[in-house]
């Protein structure tokens, strides 16, 4: 008996426990989840948002890749998907997955610069994308063939070269705040192989600047997009816009909602 | 009967520690609380989460409370997150108060063909006397309380800035539906800012020229009002965004900036 009732507390205990747990739930946005890449060498962390009714459909998503997987730009797009896709229902549901970093500017960068001497891993951390990230994606989830990659700072650098060398890779590229630091020559040549070659599918693409950007005082950064906007937007089935911001500064907080407003919506 | 139980505890444990390891898994941006309220008879649902140093610290937070944070939690934490140590801006403490009956709680008056309306006295008492000391007594709060609300909740906001002024500070006001009941709110801001000699507080308000007529229809009126009879210490900002509907997205960001850039000029 003695020990019945012990046993009682400790269940009752046990059970008081699982009461609190349920009693404060947490308010998920998303769940963590790991790749192994051979290409990279490493084990890549990413967060992912699955649509609302997942669970309950066998319908497919088209996929928003996002760089720089930190929470707060997770929760930021976590905020745009759900604000355009369910509450104003402006473009479809999709799957969000966003990439942590580990060596961000060996990742990023396609060349060298001031800033950056060591081996750059731009074309490296691309393979990763084709040949292990994207397939991962497509064989975990319920994906359609449509694919967004949006970058910021550094990371838009990287989102501009992608756009320049893989445009097929895409649907839609969104860039906030990229320009070409000290590598404007580098990105000159790619650009013009980018104008020569014919671009069969369409391609979205949507770039945002801050006038009060700390990284560019001098404007450098301005009159790089100004100018890769006339050589770029007037080429066959691309759908371009550069978005200057009077009142922001480096990465504009709107980039990603405007960005999906601009591709979903066709607002110039 | 010894082994059955013990049985019985082994489940226990093993489904706690399932669970345990699957929310490890999860992305959260916050907990949802519930609280016993005496006013209501019932449990009431707060959403919260804290500033990113909050449990490496000792320091107070201001607590920006947002009504029926069920369509705008991600998005006020978005916006809080991003500016945090930006602008002049601290982390702050997100708390939501959650919905039961949206038509009940946040209409002071009663309209048409929603049986339910006229809670919202009620809904302010709730606030003033058991949310605003819930979450003073269990956080880290400071003095700062800023109250943030969404259409037919932003202008139950304006409701509560002119019938207990003390209770916040800063008001953030997204697309408030202040034409309902044939301008009910409206009219009585108008008696409120008619002789008012000093109103230490800051308002921001924001809607788009493509927002419901409930807004765009009373808002100049309210404008008007300001600027003809708003005392020397309120800071007020009415924003209209172009080319953007009811509850702009950028609705709090915008609200956070104003808000800290006059606080931090008094």
């Amino acid at each position: 008996m003695k020990k019945l009732s012990s046993l009682t507390i400790l269940l009752s205990i046990l059970i008081a426990i699982s009461s609190t747990t349920l009693f404060s739930q947490q308010i998920n946005v998303g769940f963590q989840d790991s790749i192994e890449s051979k290409v990279l060498n490493e084990t890549r962390n990413i967060k992912i948002k699955l649509p609302n009714d997942y669970d309950n459909t066998d319908k497919s998503y088209p996929v928003l890749y996002r760089l720089d997987g930190s929470l707060d730009i997770f929760i930021e797009t976590v905020g745009v998907i759900n604000r355009l896709a369910y509450a104003d229902e402006l473009m479809p549901e999709m799957i969000v997955v966003m990439i942590e970093n580990t060596n961000r500017t060996r990742d990023m960068m396609p060349t060298n610069t001031s800033f950056f001497q060591s081996e750059p891993g731009a074309e490296n951390f691309k393979s990763f994308f084709e040949s292990e990230l994207i397939p991962h994606i497509n064989e975990s989830y319920r994906t359609t063939n449509e694919k967004l990659l949006c970058g910021q700072s550094l990371s838009a650098v990287f989102t501009l070269y992608y756009f320049l060398t893989s445009p097929h890779t895409f649907d839609s590229f969104i860039a906030c705040s990229g320009g070409f630091p000290d590598c404007e020559e580098y990105f000159s040549t790619l650009t013009k192989e980018f104008l020569k070659a014919k671009q069969n599918n369409t391609k979205n693409i949507f770039i945002t600047y801050g006038i009060r950007d700390f990284l560019d005082p001098n404007g450098v950064m301005k009159k790089q997009l100004i100018n890769f906007t006339q050589l770029v937007e007037s080429k066959e089935n691309i759908n371009y816009k550069l978005k200057i911001y009077e009142d922001e500064g480096h990465v504009p907080y709107q980039s990603l909602y405007h960005g999906l407003r601009f591709i979903y919506a066709s607002e110039k | 009967m010894k082994t059955r139980l013990i049985t019985i505890v082994l489940m226990i444990i093993c489904s706690q520690s399932t669970v345990f390891s699957q929310t490890n898994n999860e992305i959260s941006i916050g907990k949802k609380i519930h609280f016993d309220s005496e006013l209501y008879g019932k449990s009431r649902e707060l959403f919260v989460s804290l500033p990113s140093d909050y449990n490496e610290s000792e320091k107070l937070y201001p607590v920006l409370y947002i009504l029926f944070p069920e369509w705008s939690f991600e998005r006020a934490k978005s916006a809080a997150g991003y500016l945090e140590g930006r602008n002049g801006i601290p982390g702050l403490i997100l708390v939501g108060i959650c919905s039961e009956d949206t038509w009940n709680e946040v209409f002071p008056f009663q309209i048409d063909r929603k049986p339910t309306t006229g809670g919202g006295e009620k809904f302010l008492n709730f606030i003033s006397s058991e949310v605003i000391l819930f979450v003073e007594s269990n956080y880290r709060a400071d003095s700062l309380r800023i109250l943030s609300g969404f259409s037919n909740s932003a202008m139950f906001a304006n409701y509560v800035m002119i019938h207990e002024p003390d209770l916040f500070k800063s008001f953030i006001l997204s697309s408030p539906m202040i034409g309902w009941g044939d301008n009910y709110v409206l009219k009585e801001s108008i008696d409120f800012f008619s002789n008012l000699q000093s109103f230490d507080k800051t308002l921001y308000m924001i809607y788009g020229d493509r927002d419901s007529d409930q807004v765009t229809i009373p808002m100049p009126q309210f404008e008007t009002l300001l600027k003809e009879k708003s005392p020397e210490n309120f800071n007020w900002k009415i924003d209209i965004l172009e080319n953007e509907g009811h509850v702009p997205y950028i609705d709090v960001y915008s609200g956070l900036v104003y808000t800290f850039e006059q606080l931090n000029n008094e």
